[in-house]
């Protein structure tokens, strides 16, 4: 997020000092004024409304605060790795063995295990995986005993991994098999989406733990953050998205959401419009900050 | 490189400036190098995407992210096991020669770019040519290369290259499976997108914990869990796919699920078969589902 904010933010800062109607004139000085009103009305047709409920803070304890290399041993009955962590020092953020591996870093909200032994092995048949509501059931047990908080979670998704060859004469896969079970959370506050927190648990044909992966930041927001008038965030979204070669008639869809405002463990979150670009030759997803920082934020 | 938390220094503190003195084992490590193109000014057309080398530079910070180690014990970042930096190239000159091989087309010229590197990072617009990767490149080369990189101008690891790692549309389409092998010199594994890939800035911690992962787990399937976005744009997904090659289907399955960063097996002593990983039912923008 850092890009996002030192190329938006002093533009926001340039809309707020002079109003939005002379940041509107500014824009047209450097633009064609018909691009830019026809994407600005386009993205006030589909970018959701919001209210000053975006800016409520979550009641939820810091998960990360007991967050260690013990807690998630102990938590995920990591025998292997137990041993080791008797003699770790204090400080360290990885353990492995040849068995299992394991890095936490509370800062990030992150928890990657890996159960190595527990790999595929596809010189033999896979047996079938778990069903979907067993990888469910015991995947959001898994992570709430690690302590993420339940009532942060979107709705769940179960997937499956599949692995697909054929000799090299082949022109279509000779072998498919499902490999794993996947549990996929997103993250929601307010009913609204996080962008780039989640959670994955990948589960063997035994339905053993093969791997898990947390990225669950603390969430954060500054108590002196303002909401910014539509007027102003269309107008930046758009001003990002002519960057970018958008224009007005491409395929764009917008949501609310929160991002951080860097891509810095423990930084702050804050509301924003998430507008997807699906456009050639790569599509574009964008976060416009819904808020300016206080008075007395340094950011 | 990433931010050192300040608990992390206060608990080693008074010995790291010690310890930091100690000789760099650079020498021994593997080497990463990354190429990224963000604006497209200088011969050859296509859209500015801002982001694309912070993306590139976060899997890059962290692969080389050496950290600290103390007595033996490796604190934070990957220590002896991190890739030393081998290169990092941004806009400027990045031409369709760097990277296709002189063994498939005259003027190839890999040897001292792409294939010099044990792990590298390509950034840049892709599409699909009739079941071709086509990356677009920055300059129109003059003596043979062109605006586009192909597949079918490449033969990468006959030199050195390992894991190659493409951040870019359609580059690894299901339709390309059976042919991305004819790619591979002694190479280990690809890794790309089925149908479109998205760019923001909100994407560049997945190319960080990609990384990180894939010290920990296999490279594939660190590939998978942070590029899969499901609904990335509200309806399509996002959709990695990890290619491995192997003499056959034990040794490519085998490479496919265990390599890691940090556990690089000997290059394949030839190809007989070739092996993928992906998510059940991707449905990305540009691509049938998988």
């Amino acid at each position: 997020m850092m890009k996002t904010w030192t190329t938006i933010l002093p533009a926001l800062v340039l809309s707020l000092a002079i109003g939005p109607a002379q940041a509107q004139d500014k824009l047209e000085g450097e633009r064609p004024a018909q691009a830019v009103e026809a994407l600005v009305k386009q993205l006030d047709e589909i970018l959701p409304r919001w209210d000053e409920s975006i800016l409520q803070q979550p009641e939820t304890a810091d998960w990360t605060a007991d967050l260690t290399l013990t807690t998630v041993i102990r938590s995920l009955g990591a025998r292997d790795l137990a041993e080791v962590a008797q003699k770790a020092p204090n400080g360290a953020s990885f353990l492995q063995t040849k068995a299992e591996a394991l890095r936490v870093d509370p800062a990030r909200g992150y928890v990657r295990y890996a159960n190595r032994a527990a790999a595929v092995d596809l010189s033999r048949k896979v047996p079938p995986l778990p069903e979907p509501p067993e990888v469910m059931e015991r995947g959001i047990e898994i992570l709430s005993r690690l302590g993420l908080p339940p009532g942060e979670f979107a709705k769940p998704q179960v997937e499956t991994q599949m692995a697909a060859g054929g000799s090299i004469k082949a022109e279509k896969p000779e072998r498919v098999d499902e490999v794993y079970r996947l549990l996929v959370v997103g993250r929601v506050i307010n009913d609204l989406p996080v962008f780039g927190s989640n959670a994955l648990v990948a589960m063997t044909s035994k339905a053993e733990l093969q791997r898990l992966r947390t990225q669950w930041p603390v969430f954060r927001m500054e108590h002196s953050d303002k909401l910014l008038e539509r007027e102003v965030v269309l107008l930046q979204s758009a001003e990002v998205l002519l960057d970018h070669g958008i224009a007005a008639g491409d395929d764009l869809r917008a949501q609310l959401g929160y991002a951080p405002v860097a891509d810095e463990p423990g930084s702050a979150y804050v509301p924003v419009a998430l507008i997807a670009g699906a456009v050639e030759p790569t599509p574009v997803m964008i976060s416009v900050p819904l808020v300016s920082p206080g008075d007395f934020d340094e950011r | 490189m990433s931010t050192l938390p300040m608990t992390r220094l206060g608990a080693v503190g008074a010995i790291m400036a010690a310890a930091t003195l100690l000789p760099d084992p650079a020498g021994a490590r593997y080497e990463a190098k990354m190429y990224a193109i963000t604006v497209w000014n200088a011969g050859c057309a296509g859209g500015t995407r801002n982001a694309w080398d912070d993306m590139v530079d976060a899997w890059y910070d962290e692969i080389t992210d050496t950290g600290f180690s103390l007595f033996g014990w490796c604190l934070w970042g990957h220590c002896g096991d991190a890739f030393s930096r081998d290169g990092s190239w941004v806009n400027g000159s990045i031409a369709n020669s760097w990277f296709a091989d002189a063994s498939v087309v005259s003027w190839g010229n890999d040897t001292p770019r792409l294939d010099d590197g044990d792990a590298v990072m390509i950034g840049t617009h892709g599409a699909d040519s009739a079941g071709v990767w086509s990356g677009t490149m920055r300059i129109n080369e003059a003596g043979g290369g062109d605006c586009n990189l192909r597949r079918d101008e490449m033969e990468i690891g006959d030199s050195d290259l390992e894991f190659l790692h493409l951040s870019s549309c359609n580059s690894m389409d299901d339709n390309q499976w059976s042919n991305w092998w004819r790619a591979f010199g002694r190479a280990h594994q690809v890794d790309g997108f089925h149908g479109f890939m998205w760019i923001g800035t909100g994407l560049i911690s997945n190319y960080r914990n990609f990384a990180d992962d894939a010290f920990s787990s296999a490279i594939s399937d660190a590939w998978l869990d942070n590029h899969y976005v499901p609904n990335i744009s509200g309806t399509d997904d996002q959709c990695p796919v990890a290619y491995a090659v192997g003499a056959n289907q034990a040794d490519a399955t085998n490479r496919l699920f265990n390599e890691r960063y940090d556990n690089v097996f000997a290059d394949p002593g030839s190809i007989g078969w070739w092996h993928v990983t992906y998510i059940a039912g991707c449905d990305p923008a540009n691509e049938g589902a998988l």
